[in-house]
């Protein structure tokens, strides 16, 4: 199976990625997220490939596992090319000290698809993609906003130590591109708030001034 | 400084904007108004997002108005709020997803980082619970109904709490994630009620500071630095496949309230070995009765499979014979015997004075279905 890369154009310049750095890690990666119940990967990748695939999860043919990688390294390049042209992406760069004074540095990389995923890339090939969803019904505007707050609290994290492995992880840099997508989500799947606010609530009998002025209320302010 | 106050406000500010715009946003979804129907958002996911938002927006504004203006809502529309939210968080997968990361010995980063994302899913839940309890303080009278749908969310989510719980060196790491935003906090949280948010700092404190004392290691005995160890949890026994941590009463000759006692696999094969030579322990260890014929720990039943989850055992001796009982409820380790290989755990009841099997595998109980008396109970005195 040929692994293929992937390249987008970011602020920094073009930043090239594999799609897995083995078959096995992405078998792997089937196993724990493509074919879970608990993720819509159906969304993005036909729900008959992936009943063939979940029918056949212990020794899955060649032919269908390349069918699926295929599909996976579309999404994944779609993804990855719709965050980075927003911009909506993070990087980054820690110092992780073992013990016995072994120190090293390695950068990850987060965007998120239009569809809802996260795709966290590093040492320039994609790691993990994966939803992250309450339920497998939640709607792709909602996997969105959770994608996105899962990002921003990442990069907000400083430090922490790793006690199994003995390792402690010190963020040297963080780079949010946009800032001004980190200060307020651009959810795809939300219209225009001109838009919402030309038409009126259906169900007029509820009371409810100042719950639809929240927003403004907190937004003015940044 | 400045700069980073600055920094800090800007957050706070942004973090604010977007729990409002979804409260915004949810809210209309649930109202089923026609600008937000494009959003294909369903009416429990919405009313769910509604809760959740405006619960966090109330956490990092203590504007009362946000909580009572939901408050003053008729208490049919109330209700039906609560309903919907209830039915969207009892199909949550936050517990399957737990228990199957935390089946995982050895975590990769992406399992840590889904147990990040699962971890502040299990917040906004509990925080949107929190809120659906104010607003339905005035009708659990009339609406016992609501409870159970509430107690039922509980329930559900207590499965995937209890497979994190059950793993300190986890819920350590995995906690970080709510570091940024405890500055951000304008209203006080109960500990025990948002423990992930709190027991990651706790644990590493306690961590630390132990570890530098040393007394951490001597006390247990190990070369090895363990997994951190956990106080505080509602849960007092922490028990997986290769150590268990137990609260142990005050223990003599000790000046601290409590102290915990961690038994490896190894050590209780090492803890059997000295049994059998001794015959018992030194008081700080935790006492072995073999229920061996040699001492009287009468067997009610013997192992046997669960009814209901046929790959669990169970099985109950009768202690009310033995000298020093505890007086409140202690963990007993089921072991084999010869090799001290660990089998199981269960718990002694002082009120009835049985010792119940709780956790074993029906596979490895069944060659002593008929042989109890090679099996070796460890009782936590």
């Amino acid at each position: 199976m040929n692994m293929r890369s992937v390249t987008v154009h970011l602020s920094t310049g073009p930043f090239t990625v594999q799609v897995f750095r083995d078959p096995q890690r992405f078998l792997a990666h089937v196993r724990d997220h493509f074919v879970s119940p608990h993720e819509p990967w159906d969304r993005v990748i036909p729900r008959k490939l992936l009943k063939h695939v979940c029918q056949k999860i212990n020794a899955p043919p060649v032919r269908l596992v390349e069918a699926l990688y295929e599909r996976v390294a579309d999404a994944i390049a779609d993804g990855a090319a719709f965050s980075a042209a927003l911009p909506l992406y993070a990087s980054i760069n820690e110092r992780v000290r073992a013990k016995g004074g072994r120190e090293w540095e390695q950068t990850t990389t987060y965007f998120i698809a239009a569809k809802g995923f996260m795709i966290i890339c590093g040492n320039h090939t994609v790691k993990s993609a994966y939803f992250c969803a309450e339920t497998p019904s939640d709607a792709a505007y909602t996997l969105f906003q959770r994608a996105w707050k899962t990002v921003k609290s990442r990069c907000a994290m400083k430090q922490y130590v790793d006690e199994k492995y003995a390792t402690v992880h010190t963020r040297v840099a963080v780079h949010m591109e946009s800032e001004q997508n980190w200060q307020r989500c651009p959810n795809p799947h939300q219209r225009p708030r001109s838009a919402f606010k030309k038409r009126s609530s259906p169900d007029e009998s509820i009371h409810l001034p100042r719950i639809f002025t929240w927003e403004d209320d907190y937004a003015s302010e940044i | 400084m400045r700069a980073k106050s600055r920094d800090q406000t800007s957050d706070t500010r942004a973090w604010q904007a977007f729990h409002a715009d979804n409260v915004r946003t949810y809210t209309a979804a649930w109202l089923g108004a026609t600008r937000a129907k494009h959003l294909a958002i369903r009416r429990d996911e919405a009313a769910a997002g509604l809760l959740e938002h405006a619960a966090l927006l109330w956490r990092y504004t203590a504007d009362e108005s946000i909580r009572s203006e939901l408050r003053d809502w008729p208490p049919q529309r109330r209700r039906q709020l609560i309903r919907d939210a209830c039915r969207y968080f009892v199909r949550t997968t936050y517990s399957a997803q737990m228990t199957t990361l935390c089946a995982h010995e050895a975590l990769t980063d992406d399992h840590l980082a889904r147990i990040q994302s699962l971890l502040l899913l299990r917040d906004g839940a509990q925080a949107a619970l929190d809120l659906a309890a104010y607003l339905a303080q005035d009708l659990w009278g009339k609406e016992p109904k609501l409870l159970f749908a509430l107690a039922d969310v509980y329930t559900q989510l207590a499965k995937g709490d209890e497979a994190i719980l059950q793993r300190p060196d986890i819920l350590s790491i995995a906690g970080k994630i709510f570091a940024p935003f405890q500055p951000l906090l304008r209203v006080e949280l109960d500990k025990d009620r948002y423990w992930w948010i709190f027991h990651a700092a706790e644990l590493d404190q306690q961590f630390t500071r132990e570890e530098e004392s040393g007394t951490l290691y001597q006390r247990l005995g190990l070369r090895r630095p363990l997994p951190r160890i956990m106080k505080q949890l509602p849960t007092r026994v922490v028990f997986d496949t290769r150590y268990i941590v137990m609260e142990q009463p005050l223990a003599a000759k000790t000046t601290e309230k409590t102290s915990f006692l961690v038994v490896t696999r190894k050590s209780v094969a090492s803890l059997v070995g000295t049994a059998r030579t001794r015959g018992r322990v030194a008081s700080r260890s935790p006492v072995i009765l073999p229920a061996a014929r040699a001492l009287p720990v009468p067997v009610v039943f013997g192992p046997r499979a669960i009814p209901e989850e046929p790959n669990r055992a169970t099985a109950q001796w009768d202690a009310s014979g033995l000298p020093r009982l505890p007086r409140t409820q202690a963990l007993v380790l089921v072991a084999e015997a010869k090799s001290g290989t660990l089998l199981g755990a269960g718990y002694f009841d002082p009120a009835t004075k049985l010792i119940t099997l709780v956790e074993g595998a029906w596979t490895a109980f069944e060659p002593y279905a008929h042989a109890t008396e090679d099996l070796l109970l460890v009782l936590a005195s």
